[in-house]
């Protein structure tokens, strides 16, 4: 990304304040990874400016190989950053360690998209939640096991679940221990990863309220990693659309998941299944695979698969430019190809 | 009544007769290990030379005497301590220290790994026996100096095993999930990573102790191992080796006990891994 752009204003260094003025809860300025990969470096992620305030809910969208897990992992702090900055409650976490994290590691918790990889298969469910209260040293014997016992009511677990192992609850159920582990601490702000892509249909809906239950209840912040924008429509704020490691279009989810203005999301809203397939959306077929973040194309890294991309593309690129209604988008031409402009009225009421 | 039918009354699956069968042999080991000295009939390190040489049962020896006339059954009792206990304190340094090395290169990255998963390859490729010399040369013969070179040829075994099991639990996703909700090493190292080893453990430790019976044998005939009036198996099968033609039963004895010591530990072994295959099927589904 450079200065010299002839659509739009240049990027900001700071992400504007949500609507609510809070301080940010977690931030994230022009954050890189790159994993090594022999003797070149995959920029994973490129460059990422991102907040979530208290009792915000963020979405992070993109297809497989975007960058949005290995982001979330990098707030998280799984992983080390290669630049930038990452901002927790006001505390600098970009290069903490381990041990300076511990108290972080009390506020931010990850839920993963696998309910059977994530949980010991050994261990009772108790153990499962207790762990991080037995990690942190919080409460005696008796106020650990209350703690289960209520964390288990919230989450909507028979009581005698504790003594139980994951292998003898369902994919949904498992879940909803992961969410009880993550729920046990003093938890700010909860990072789920694909939280229920892995669930049968059935069971998603049901996770989804669980998730957004517990939020109005206890004033979480969310950061929710999905590729289906149907499920970041229902349960997020804001939107960030991920491509390549780079945000390409960032804004409020009802405006973005509705009225995108970036191609690429208007290829992802594009692809999402409608109830009337008479009534459709307009087919937007992007060609090709995804490039490689380890050879990315020249100029705007979507320009070889992009349906509206002009030379003029591939050579320069777009820089995350705020358009007028408060959104940022990364395409010299925004707007201009639309997925839902033909019949979906009731997206057209939104714009 | 149907085959079908049939089939299903057995009361304990194949698999665990098997390892049921191991377990019962180990019991019966053990107690012969214990009572040692009540069991035997005559005193294992007295020599006779007007007995020596006598077929089984004459003059009240069960199993015959040997060529110093020490009295053959009362010898391979005492060889429960000798060999079984040699086996057992060496499988024991094997495992320790093996599996300290192992998960230790597992979880810290960099350049312990690179150095320990290297001793580990330098100590396989040293020849045991030069380790064995080099031993016995320093503190003698002995059983704590037999245990300590089975221990120090054999723990590399174990590390790489270790290692290599314990780096693709660190790679679960739990174990991920415990990092990020605060968990320390220590905490990990105990309540998933051990845990998670343990059947592993306990599989190669069957089959290490099986194998390191079977290499007490082979350095007390190399005249490498258990002090030379000692009657460990390995001792009495070097003993009976000149005697083949004319007193057989000087072999018999302790080439039994040999067998019977290490298909019990195999028994078990195999037994322990079904046992864990089946359990890691079940906790799947």
């Amino acid at each position: 990304m450079n200065d010299s752009s002839p659509v739009g204003t240049p990027m900001d260094e700071t992400v504007p304040a949500p609507a609510s003025g809070d301080q940010p809860l977690l931030r994230a300025e022009r954050l890189r990874v790159v994993f090594r990969v022999g003797q070149r470096g995959l920029p994973a992620v490129n460059d990422v400016d991102l907040t979530v305030s208290p009792g915000e809910t963020v979405g992070l969208v993109g297809e497989s190989g975007s960058g949005k897990s290995t982001l979330a992992r990098t707030l998280i702090r799984a992983y080390e950053p290669t630049s930038g900055r990452i901002v927790y409650d006001g505390q600098d976490i970009t290069h903490a360690s381990e041990g300076a994290l511990k108290p972080v590691r009390r506020s931010m918790q990850m839920v993963f998209q696998d309910p059977y990889a994530s949980l010991d298969a050994r261990m009772s469910v108790r153990r499962i939640i207790a762990e991080p209260l037995l990690a942190h040293r919080v409460g005696s014997r008796r106020e650990i096991r209350e703690r289960v016992a209520q964390l288990l009511e919230d989450v909507g677990l028979p009581p005698d679940s504790g003594d139980r192992l994951p292998a003898q609850f369902s994919g949904g159920q498992r879940q909803r221990i992961s969410i009880a582990r993550a729920l046990a601490l003093e938890t700010k702000l909860l990072i789920a990863d694909e939280p229920v892509s892995a669930l049968d249909v059935s069971i998603q809906a049901q996770i989804v309220n669980l998730l957004q239950d517990i939020q109005r209840d206890r004033g979480l912040a969310y950061l929710v990693i999905a590729h289906d924008l149907a499920l970041i429509h229902e349960m997020c704020d804001r939107v960030a659309v991920l491509y390549l490691g780079e945000v390409v279009e960032e804004g409020p989810a009802d405006h973005v998941v509705t009225n995108p203005q970036h191609p690429y999301t208007a290829a992802l809203l594009a692809a999402t299944p409608v109830p009337n397939p008479d009534h459709g959306r307009e087919r937007i077929v992007l060609h090709g695979e995804p490039p490689s973040a380890l050879d990315p194309p020249s100029g705007c890294n979507f320009h070889p698969r992009c349906p509206i991309a002009r030379p003029h593309c591939a050579e320069e690129s777009p820089p995350l430019a705020e358009l007028p209604d408060g959104r940022r988008a990364a395409c010299f031409y925004p707007g201009e190809l639309t997925a839902v402009g033909r019949v979906d009225g009731r997206s057209q009421e939104h714009c | 009544m149907s085959v079908l039918e049939r089939r299903r009354i057995r009361l304990v699956p194949q698999g665990s007769m098997l390892l049921w069968l191991g377990f019962a042999g180990a019991l019966v080991m053990v107690i012969v290990v214990v009572l040692g000295p009540l069991l035997q009939t005559h005193d294992p390190y007295e020599q006779l030379l007007t007995n020596r040489l006598l077929a089984p049962g004459e003059e009240g020896h069960l199993l015959g005497t040997d060529q110093l006339g020490r009295d053959l059954y009362s010898r391979t009792i005492e060889g429960f301590r000798w060999s079984l206990g040699i086996g057992f304190v060496a499988t024991m340094i094997a495992a320790v220290l093996g599996t300290l090395v192992g998960i230790a290169a597992a979880m810290r990255e960099g350049v312990l790994r690179t150095v320990l998963t290297r001793l580990v390859d330098m100590t396989i490729a040293f020849p045991y026996l030069v380790i064995a010399v080099a031993i016995i040369a320093v503190i003698g013969r002995g059983f704590f100096a037999l245990s300590l070179t089975l221990g120090l040829v054999s723990w590399p075994i174990f590390a790489r095993v270790v290692y290599a099991e314990a780096l693709g639990l660190m790679e679960r996703e739990y174990i991920l999930a415990a990092q990020l909700l605060g968990v320390g090493a220590w905490r990990t190292l105990f309540t998933h990573l051990l845990p998670g080893l343990r059947p592993s453990l306990m599989v190669m430790w069957a089959f290490m102790f099986a194998d390191l019976l079977i290499a007490e044998s082979a350095l007390s005939f190399l005249g490498l191992g258990a002090p030379l009036a000692a009657p460990s198996w390995g001792n009495m099968l070097s003993d009976s080796r000149e005697y083949l033609a004319t007193a057989w039963w000087m072999l018999l004895a302790p080439a039994i006990a040999i067998v019977v010591a290490v298909v019990t530990a195999n028994l078990i072994g195999d037994g322990v891994a079904a046992e864990s295959r089946r359990r890691a099927a079940q906790a799947r589904t």
